[in-house]
């Protein structure tokens, strides 16, 4: 068998849940990043059992707070942006992660062949797949993930088979803003799942896990 | 705007058709075609602003589609925003802006149109114990975007059909108390201010609507809203206001 999502996914990863303020969820990925000690732009979003029912990026985020009437700032070349993101956030405080979240998530299982990931990738524009086992969340393969593992080593799993799970160079800065944007069917891939939403009322914070 | 199988234009669904849905108790998960309006009300590309101004203002509608030339599809969307947008750019052109800047005069200043001139002078208000129900009934019968809540006949906040429509996704009985769902502080501005200054504020800070008070903040005497500004095609001053649309 090749390398497949489990040799080369993230194993330690935040969640979010969808009743989350997205004031919070700015938080959750500050936060994210820090403990992580690598920059977090986008977590699943789970429901209280745990079920994956959306993807929230820092790009969802954005829109929300891109003003409307951004293009007539370049003219406007006396505003003081001072407070500007703290009158946006007070704006959006009753808007939840469930709101925002991308609903309609391509996933893989842990045995899926990391060629089909990549082509998964490329041609959704996605960055970042979670992995899922028993309808949990197990882990998340990243873009740079699969890219490092492809640059340094056989796809096929002849060579050396250390997972490059962790450790792996993280720099998706320029390339994650538009993760998660494209739905759709992963065509004929047999171990890859979109799933369709379900929202969830109870309250729930960012959750780090460990493995 | 909603298309059809054939990604024809079919309807339009509002803010204020999915607040109509909040109000009959329809549930959030029917489709679009329950609720929204048909035919959709578009114009050309070639349309004058004037015109679609027009058209804006006999039907009651805050934005109107662009269709391509056979009318196939949709190109694009011209709301009242946008025409706004289009007037501050002009005014921070003209020559007659640029002077004043530089001028003390007081014909100058005099000459500048004042949020009074353009506002809507009269501002409904509910008090917070009321139901979103009722709030619904307030903002239909006055046609409001946003409706004035008020504590003791204070301003206390501002419930918008943004903020009923959040309500419905997040499954909020109709019957709670518009306390619940407002938003404060209430956005405010003085009837003399500048209206330039008060598009500004508005642009900048992507608010719809100023309330308006005379003098003291707690003596709310109307609504200022960037539809307004546009329906009465202002710029910054008297100069070119009624042939703005057509000069630009």
């Amino acid at each position: 068998m090749g390398v497949t999502a489990r040799d080369v996914m993230e194993t330690d990863y935040f969640t979010i849940r969808p009743e989350t303020p997205v004031t919070e969820a700015v938080k959750a990925f500050h936060e994210a990043t820090r403990r992580l000690e690598r920059r977090v732009f986008g977590m699943p979003v789970v429901n209280a059992e745990g079920e994956l029912v959306g993807m929230i990026s820092m790009y969802d985020i954005l829109v929300l707070m891109r003003p409307k009437h951004i293009e007539i700032w370049g003219e406007m070349n006396d505003i003081n942006f001072t407070g500007f993101i703290n009158e946006i956030l007070d704006r959006a405080k009753s808007i939840l992660v469930g709101d925002l979240m991308t609903t309609e998530v391509i996933t893989v299982t842990p045995d899926t062949n990391l060629l089909l990931i990549v082509d998964i990738m490329t041609r959704k524009h996605i960055r970042r797949i979670p992995v899922i086992e028993d309808g949990k969340v197990i882990g998340i393969v990243h873009i740079s993930n699969v890219f490092f593992y492809l640059m340094e080593r056989d796809p096929h799993g002849t060579r050396d088979g250390a997972s490059p799970g962790k450790g792996v160079p993280h720099d998706e800065y320029r390339a994650e803003i538009h993760a998660e944007r494209t739905p759709g069917s992963p065509g004929d891939a047999k171990d890859c799942h979109e799933h369709q939403a379900r929202n969830d009322d109870r309250a729930g914070y960012p959750v780090l896990h460990k493995k | 705007m909603v298309t059809d199988r054939n990604f024809q234009p079919a309807g339009v669904v509002s803010k204020t058709d999915i607040v109509s849905a909040y109000y009959a108790g329809i549930p959030i998960d029917s489709t679009v075609e329950t609720i929204m309006s048909a035919p959709p009300i578009c114009c050309a590309p070639e349309d004058s602003l004037d015109h679609v101004l027009r058209i804006m203002r006999e039907k009651g509608i805050h934005r109107v589609y662009v269709l391509d030339r056979d009318q196939s599809a949709g190109t694009g969307v011209i709301s009242y925003s946008d025409i706004v947008g289009l007037l501050y750019r002009c005014c921070r052109k003209c020559e007659r802006n640029l002077k004043r800047k530089t001028s003390s005069d007081e014909a100058d200043s005099a000459d500048l149109v004042r949020v009074r001139d353009v506002m809507t002078p009269s501002a409904r208000t509910v008090e917070e114990y009321v139901t979103l129900h009722e709030v619904i009934e307030a903002l239909f019968l006055h046609r409001f975007g946003a409706i004035l809540i008020t504590w003791l006949g204070h301003p206390a906040g501002v419930v918008s059909k943004t903020d009923l429509i959040l309500a419905y996704r997040h499954g909020m009985p109709a019957t709670a108390m518009a306390r619940s769902i407002m938003r404060c502080p209430v956005r405010s501005c003085d009837e003399n201010d500048e209206l330039a200054q008060a598009i500004r504020q508005m642009i900048f800070w992507d608010i719809k609507r100023f309330f308006v008070y005379k003098g003291n903040p707690d003596e709310i005497v109307g609504v200022i809203s960037l539809t307004d500004a546009a329906q009465a095609r202002s710029g910054s001053c008297r100069a070119c206001m009624p042939s703005r649309i057509e000069v630009l």
